[in-house]
């Protein structure tokens, strides 16, 4: 459930990137603009999801925990549409991340 | 700044008060996973048609309403956030969300702290140590 939710979340991430990118004529139009409503609609439909998840009693720690799998997602989403680089440092630095998590579940 | 920042796709370097510009919106985000929380122990039920249908109380919506209201506050300042920098750098920090999370629970639900909690909040934040040196 959390991690069709951060799946979810990663590409609404990519459609907000993309309009943040693109010069808006004010500042009400950097938000009211298609990319925006469609990905926070997306935003929300994870968010359904994810209080979906915590009835069935998944605790506040752990659901954040499980939507962190998108930090890869967003990480190779974002070279691929915005060429941002995955220089060894980033990778190191998700890879630290995620193992940080994985620790932190094992509690 | 927005304007330079926009034409170089979004890459700025990170200085301290852009980490704190980024946790503070990170801090409201994790503030809608309590409300998601605190909704979901609000469980009711309406009869409709003579059927039990299974929902939340009033003062679950409400919380549900103020998850909506973090929600909001946070997308107005991620969509700056994101606007200055790169988003995979950005998507990094907000990975510090465990930590935030991980204070509410033990303030607000009596959730357990155990020392591999704080080794693991520890090991993220030198994962995004690392991935803001990359950014710099």
């Amino acid at each position: 459930m959390f991690a069709a939710s951060a799946t979810i979340a990663a590409f609404a991430q990519m459609l907000l990137k993309k309009s943040a990118m693109e010069k808006h004529d004010s500042v009400l139009r950097e938000y009211l603009n298609w990319k925006v409503i469609v990905g926070y609609g997306l935003m929300f439909l994870g968010m359904l999801l994810a209080l979906f998840g915590y009835t069935k009693g998944v605790q506040v720690k752990s659901g954040s925990v499980m939507e962190s799998i998108g930090i890869v997602e967003v990480a190779v989403l974002s070279a691929l549409f915005f060429k941002e680089k995955l220089t060894k440092k980033k990778v190191a630095g998700i890879v630290l991340i995620i193992a940080g998590i994985l620790i932190f579940n094992l509690a | 700044m927005g304007e330079q920042a926009k034409a170089e796709g979004g890459r700025k370097k990170l200085t301290f008060l852009s980490v704190i510009a980024i946790q503070s919106a990170v801090i409201v985000y994790t503030g809608s996973g309590v409300c998601s929380k605190i909704a979901s122990g609000h469980k009711g039920s309406i009869t409709l048609f003579g059927r039990e249908i299974h929902a939340l109380t009033w003062t679950g919506y409400l919380w549900l309403f103020l998850e909506v209201c973090c929600l909001g506050l946070y997308a107005v300042l991620w969509q700056q956030i994101i606007k200055r920098f790169d988003l995979s750098i950005a998507y990094c920090n907000r990975a510090f969300a465990v930590c935030w999370s991980f204070l509410w629970g033990i303030l607000f639900f009596g959730e357990r702290a155990r020392p591999l909690n704080i080794v693991g909040i520890a090991v993220v934040l030198l994962g995004i140590i690392l991935v803001n040196q990359d950014a710099n």
